[in-house]
């Protein structure tokens, strides 16, 4: 990844087209990779997200980047590349729901449609206050382990495979498993008492 | 995915509630991620975070971000093209 982020965009609005280039052809793949992990149902919209990221951060995201660290600005284009994603899936509900309207009575025997999983299904008001039990629960059981047993638990509910935060966190796939299952069973353990 | 893993799930969506005043900036989480940081500012955050769910979601997305970024691979020639098409398209239109 290029260290030195924040030069790269002050080039890029000077008007640099060599600084965009290595910006994009950067990102862009980390545009890519995080579509296929997060959004893997929509495959076929992953270049055109893109494209739009891309577009948006030309026309006016860079410019109101306020960040001073590369750090800052991964969580800011995740969070631009995460926006167009979703509107793409709200895009499709959308014509979806048209076309389903528009064909209901000639093809009602019709395949079945793609089912789009919500990234957002959590922050529906109806589950908000059973979420925020479940992070008071979650805080208190955590906090008795080591800190890398902690993320091994975080990274595997965020869909992880054990060969993936065995590389994120440089540690074996083995412990990482050992590690899981522990915090698991006591976390279950806490949760049946509590309900 | 079972009721249990259902709704820690969903909590990840209310880690923002928990933010404190004395929670981590992106700054301190990245260059912890990176091992970056001094011996002593290392504990100092560790201990922090051991304790703030906050914070430890944070550390945990930097550390998914930087291991994403390391795993990235060249887009394909027609999409680069394009990218690298929307800079004259910019400062034409600008000049429009």
């Amino acid at each position: 990844m290029i260290e030195d982020v924040i030069l790269i965009i002050r080039q890029c609005l000077a008007g640099d087209e060599k600084a965009w280039n290595t910006f994009h052809r950067e990102y862009s793949g980390i545009a890519m990779a995080f579509l296929r992990w997060k959004f893997p149902a929509i495959i076929d919209d992953h270049d055109d997200i893109i494209q739009r990221t891309f577009t948006n951060l030309i026309s006016s995201g860079l410019k109101n980047f306020k960040g001073a660290t590369k750090y800052e600005f991964l969580l800011y284009f995740k969070t631009i590349v995460r926006n167009e994603a979703l509107r793409c899936i709200e895009n499709r509900k959308r014509r979806r729901a048209g076309s389903l309207q528009n064909s209901q009575s000639e093809h009602e025997d019709g395949p079945p449609m793609l089912e789009i999983p919500d990234p957002d299904a959590g922050s529906r008001p109806d589950r908000r206050a059973e979420a925020r039990e479940m992070v008071t629960l979650l805080a208190k059981a955590l906090k008795e382990y080591a800190l890398v047993d902690q993320e091994v638990y975080l990274l595997k509910l965020r869909g992880h495979m054990d060969k993936e935060i065995s590389a994120i966190l440089d540690i074996p796939m083995g412990t990482v498993a050992v590690k899981y299952s522990r915090i698991k069973s006591r976390l279950r353990e806490k949760y049946d008492g509590l309900s | 995915m079972d009721e249990l893993k259902a709704k820690v799930t969903d909590a990840f969506n209310n880690f923002d509630d928990l933010k404190t005043a004395s929670c981590l900036d992106a700054k301190t989480v990245g260059m912890l991620a990176e091992h970056k940081l001094a011996e002593k500012e290392m504990a100092k955050a560790e201990t922090h975070i051991q304790s703030c769910l906050y914070c430890l979601g944070q550390l945990t997305e930097m550390k998914e971000l930087l291991y994403l970024a390391s795993e990235a691979e060249p887009v394909s020639p027609e999409l680069e093209k394009k990218l690298s098409g929307l800079f004259s398209k910019h400062k034409k239109n600008r000049m429009e």
